[in-house]
């Protein structure tokens, strides 16, 4: 799981292209949006894709949007969730 | 560097493409640090902008991405050349009239003309105008800023016209 978190930093900063920020810089609880890191929607469907091209994830329900990604801990949650149900 | 040594700040620089950033960039060197928008308000001031080559730069980027499966959404948004003007706007508090033009090659007459037009009929008070242009390694930048009731001791305030505006414009290429 930690390792997995880890991984969830650093291709956030690569994918959403966060040049002032590293993934040290990102606590496993800390919100992504907003008040947070300060993402916005594209960030979000951006997300999206990295969820798609790294773990083979398709999101169906854009309710599941806010709540799975609100900070690393809660996108690692979701990422063993569908491992266990594959 | 420019970006770094002034506006370490703002990080939505990092995520604009090259068209974008090219204008924010102009844009800073012109209007950052001075006065040019404060005696305006939001809605007075208007963006006209124009290049050849719209916003194929990053068009080849998406098309490219489309082929492998995975596009990117943060490039798709940027797959429109007036996205440049909403930067600039954004950055700048700007909220008046704004249009990016097409053309073949920068034509002061047209574009003077119509920034005439909106500043005469009172559509706007004040306009950045000019050309931003960024395809492959090649990249051109070119803006200026008229106003229809500038400071006195503007004493460098020419009037606008075509001629000038064309005159401004060549001396990015001596």
């Amino acid at each position: 799981m930690n390792e997995l978190k880890e991984n969830l930093k650093r291709q956030i900063v690569d994918q959403l292209n966060l040049k002032d920020i590293k993934p040290e810089d990102i606590g496993d609880d800390t919100p992504l949006f907003v008040e947070g890191l300060g993402l916005d929607s594209i960030d979000a469907l951006e997300m999206i894709v990295l969820l798609q091209q790294q773990y083979g994830i398709k999101m169906v329900s854009s309710e599941e949007g806010p709540k799975v990604f609100r900070s690393v801990n809660s996108m690692a949650e979701f990422i063993e969730s569908q491992k266990g149900s594959q | 560097m420019l970006y770094r040594d002034g506006q370490s700040g703002y990080s939505k620089f990092h995520k604009m493409d090259r068209l974008c950033k090219l204008g924010f960039l102009g844009a800073e060197l012109l209007l950052s640090g001075t006065d040019l928008l404060s005696r305006y308000d939001p809605y007075e001031v208007g963006v006209i902008l124009s290049n050849a080559n719209a916003s194929l730069d990053t068009d080849i980027r998406h098309q490219k991405q489309l082929e492998t499966g995975f596009p990117s959404p943060a490039i798709f948004v940027y797959t429109l050349p007036n996205i440049v003007i909403g930067e600039i706007c954004i950055r700048h508090g700007i909220q008046g009239e704004n249009t990016f033009f097409i053309q073949s090659s920068f034509d002061p007459e047209a574009q003077v003309t119509y920034i005439d037009h909106l500043l005469n009929s009172q559509v706007i008070s004040a306009c950045v105008g000019g050309w931003v242009e960024c395809l492959g390694e090649d990249y051109d930048c070119f803006l200026y800023f008229v106003e229809s009731r500038p400071e006195p001791e503007h004493s460098e305030s020419r009037a606008y016209s075509a001629e000038h505006i064309r005159q401004l414009f060549q001396l990015n290429y001596e």
